[in-house]
């Protein structure tokens, strides 16, 4: 893990500023090549809903994105000007995150807590596994998708194999 | 499985997702219950009441099903393809001025190499 990345600390109003987060996604596959696989650190801030767009298969691939929006109940609390941020640089960057599709990467990674073909995807959607670093997974709401929840020691991973979303609260 | 394009301006898809059959169907064992309006609701409940929405056929080409099945709004679409409301179905770009469209089809197809009695039959 970058040293710039730190477990939750600080909180606001009363709940944890961000929820840092490690994630690989997979771009939609064309006909001879899965989709572009991107590994990498992120922080959510808290009260953000993130989009999780899961890029279909076919002749050419179809991209996936992670987006963000800030959610309803932020005005008492926290105004997230922030969101959704990836690490680059040793700087946290706050885009959205897109892989392409039919790019052929190939990653071989245990996020999950078992190895993983990330990129072998031919014809076939896009995936997206988010590790909460944290242990604390009450933090997790909203989450829609039904991802597969694993397991690695005391983190969650969820693991979206159709479009979806969650919040961090 | 299901997949959805994201319709924007001018009718031009801008994205292709995949959604479950856990969600567009009312018994994911039983294919007749498949409901597209369940699949609008559900991306249009992550992704905002003011983005569209249309189910799309991965198995479908040239108004032909791959599988011997139903064929639906002609053409698997990709990004930059459009979506015709009135022939309820999915367009490739155009290639250029010189290619007319296969109605029964919606494929365009060059007239340069096309006797005239070839393309009216097939349009």
């Amino acid at each position: 893990m970058p040293a710039t990345i730190t477990h939750n600390a600080g909180t606001i109003n009363g709940s944890k500023e961000h929820v840092y987060v490690e994630y690989i996604l997979v771009g939609g596959g064309n006909t001879n090549h899965g989709g572009q696989v991107i590994k990498n650190f992120g922080r959510i801030k808290c009260k953000t809903i993130v989009n999780i767009m899961i890029g279909a298969g076919n002749l050419r691939g179809c991209k996936s994105t992670i987006t963000w929006k800030e959610s309803d109940n932020t005005k008492a609390q926290i105004t997230s000007d922030y969101g959704f941020e990836y690490l680059k640089d040793g700087n946290w960057h706050n885009d959205k995150v897109i892989a392409k599709g039919g790019e052929e990467t190939l990653l071989i990674d245990n996020l999950t807590g078992e190895e993983v073909r990330y990129g072998d995807n031919v014809n076939k959607p896009g995936t997206c596994a988010i590790k909460m670093l944290t242990t604390d997974y009450n933090n997790i709401c909203g989450i829609k998708g039904n991802p597969e929840v694993k397991t690695d020691g005391d983190y969650k991973i969820l693991v979206w194999k159709q479009t979806g979303k969650f919040q961090v609260s | 499985m299901a997949h959805f394009a994201k319709i924007g301006i001018n009718n031009l898809v801008e994205d292709i997702v995949f959604v479950d059959n856990t969600i567009t169907h009312m018994d994911v064992s039983d294919s007749n219950t498949e409901d597209e309006q369940r699949g609008i609701d559900y991306l249009q409940s992550i992704f905002g009441t003011d983005t569209s929405w249309k189910q799309c056929s991965y198995n479908t080409w040239s108004n032909e099903h791959k599988d011997n099945g139903k064929p639906f709004r002609f053409n698997m679409p990709e990004i930059g393809y459009s979506y015709d409301s009135l022939r309820d179905g999915f367009i490739p770009p155009k290639p250029s001025n010189d290619f007319i469209l296969i109605e029964k089809k919606l494929q365009w197809i060059s007239k340069i190499n096309l006797s005239k009695t070839v393309w009216r039959n097939d349009i």
